[in-house]
């Protein structure tokens, strides 16, 4: 549920200016809440299942 | 410079599968990709195979395996820090058409990270190797190589989500590998792994040559982390090699790597020996100096291994091409955005998802906006997918894995065995069986008979 919450305000968010400071890394070719949006809408709804379910066996 | 090449192990899943052991699941990645490469076939005589079909040789001259329970792909011997990227990169698509092949035969999703660590307690590695002359004494490697790797990490770090083997602390540090380590030199690579390790399998004569094996190393998305990576380090092995490197010494190599990995404003400064303290960028300042002056060194890595020091001096933050600093970036974004602790789980979801080979990565979504530099072209690329290096003994064993499959008997990095009369053609030289001695031959049948 506090997914779903956070994810509704981060929305909202995106549509208004943004008032953080100008991310540092590289050209901004594009809106950067649209790229954090565009990176969120894409991950599994279920961070925390995605995270769980991987644990690698072995190795060097 | 040296002859050089790199060993990835990615971390794997089938989410939809949970059953299926990690060993079948990379078997039939290794088994699926469709390039040319060496297949378990039934010999005239009915004898046992002598290849395995998770264990295959690839017409490219890499080799591409199952591991400790994941997939695993060697690239082929190559002479340059750029071939090396680019035969790194072609690792990353040659195992992404494996696992994709391996989701049709499964029916199930699969999934592939380019990382180091699960986050709860398992690490797999990244391995560099270098090929120097048997003559350069092991303790002189030693005392090169150690600053240099533990310095490094502001260069090469992939960046990670927790603290501690298993993630006990929230927070990020630099380094995916820098927790595991618990000794400086030794021979193992999965117990009490150490910062230096000793193997030493030249994969040639042995009268000859020595390699070096780099295991404290991260695997890299960013094209300019892997480049600086296999590049510097290529660089400071001709200079101990030519034994004009006069290196610094650490104090407390094991706590200094620890200290350079938790130190996102990379100023700490680490003790050494004589009692002076430095930070990493100071002695890596100093690595670059030496080899510059010694005339050694790849001058495109040289020219951007400065330009990364300068930035990383200046403001960390602005060196979004290094793969650290580009993921924390994107973390501190979202923290500040959503509110988000470091011990949330969307942020070891990013961190996760940035390792996963697929369009889906927060990886690429900064490359198609942009924000991520590539080094590299999509054609370059399959180039190194396709063709075997031209300028190593890799060139021979590229083309006749891919050309001569049904001849192969058995392959091995430094000989082969070639038709039913298992005819043995060593390769101690990795040096010979290039393009060049092939064509001057009059083409491969023409060169095999020559040998």
């Amino acid at each position: 549920m506090a997914e779903r919450i956070q994810r509704q305000r981060s929305t909202q968010r995106a549509e208004e200016p943004s008032t953080e400071a100008t991310p540092a890394v590289g050209k901004p070719a594009v809106d950067y809440d649209a790229l954090l949006d565009e990176i969120d809408s894409v991950l599994e709804t279920d961070a925390e299942e995605y995270v769980r379910s991987f644990v690698q066996k072995g190795g060097q | 410079m040296p002859l050089l090449g790199a060993e990835t192990e990615y971390g794997i899943l089938a989410p939809g599968l949970p059953d299926l052991h990690p060993t079948v699941l990379s078997a039939a990645v290794v088994d699926g990709y469709a390039g040319t490469g060496t297949r378990t076939r039934v010999d005239d005589d009915g004898s046992i195979p002598l290849e395995d079909a998770h264990n295959r040789f690839l017409g490219n001259g890499a080799r591409l395996y199952v591991d400790h329970a994941h997939p695993e792909y060697s690239t082929p011997e190559v002479t340059s820090p750029r071939a090396g990227l680019l035969a790194d990169l072609a690792g990353d698509a040659v195992v992404r058409a494996g696992a994709q092949a391996a989701e049709t035969q499964l029916g199930s999703p699969v999934r592939l990270f380019k990382n180091n660590t699960d986050g709860k307690g398992a690490s797999y590695g990244y391995h560099e190797n270098y090929l120097l002359s048997r003559a350069t004494p092991w303790d002189r490697i030693v005392a090169g190589m150690l600053p240099f790797v533990v310095t490094r990490l502001p260069l090469i770090g992939a960046g990670r989500v927790g603290l501690g083997q298993r993630s006990e602390q929230p927070g990020f540090q630099l380094s995916q590998r820098a927790d595991f380590f618990e000794t400086v030199t030794a021979l193992e690579t999965t117990i009490r792994r150490p910062l230096l390790n000793t193997r030493d399998e030249p994969h040639a004569d042995r009268g000859r040559w020595r390699r070096l094996h780099v295991i404290s190393g991260d695997a890299n998305r960013s094209e300019t982390s892997t480049l600086l990576k296999l590049g510097t380090a290529s660089a400071v092995v001709s200079a101990i090699e030519a034994g004009v490197l006069r290196p610094v010494a650490l104090a407390d190599p094991l706590g200094a790597v620890r200290t350079v990995s938790r130190d996102l404003d990379c100023r700490a400064r680490l003790d050494l020996t004589d009692g002076r303290r430095l930070t990493a960028l100071d002695i890596q300042r100093d690595y670059h100096a030496q080899v510059e002056t010694s005339g050694l060194g790849d001058p495109e890595v040289l020219a951007l291994w400065a330009s990364t020091l300068d930035g990383l001096d200046a403001d960390p933050r602005q060196c979004g091409e290094l793969d650290w600093v580009a993921k924390l970036d994107l973390l501190q974004s979202f923290r500040r955005r959503d509110d988000l602790a470091w011990d949330h789980p969307r942020l070891a979801q990013l961190d996760l998802a940035w390792a996963e080979l697929s369009d889906r990565s927060p990886y690429h979504a900064l490359v198609r906006a942009g924000r991520m530099p590539r080094l590299t072209s999509d054609a370059e690329v399959q180039t190194a997918v396709e063709q075997p290096p031209s300028d190593t003994r890799a060139y021979l064993r590229g083309r006749l894995v891919g050309e001569r499959t049904a001849r192969i008997g058995a392959v091995d990095w430094s000989w082969l065995t070639l038709g039913s009369g298992r005819r043995r053609l060593r390769l101690d030289d990795p040096f010979e069986g290039t393009e060049a001695a092939v064509q001057s031959a009059g083409g491969l049948d023409a060169y095999l008979a020559s040998r």
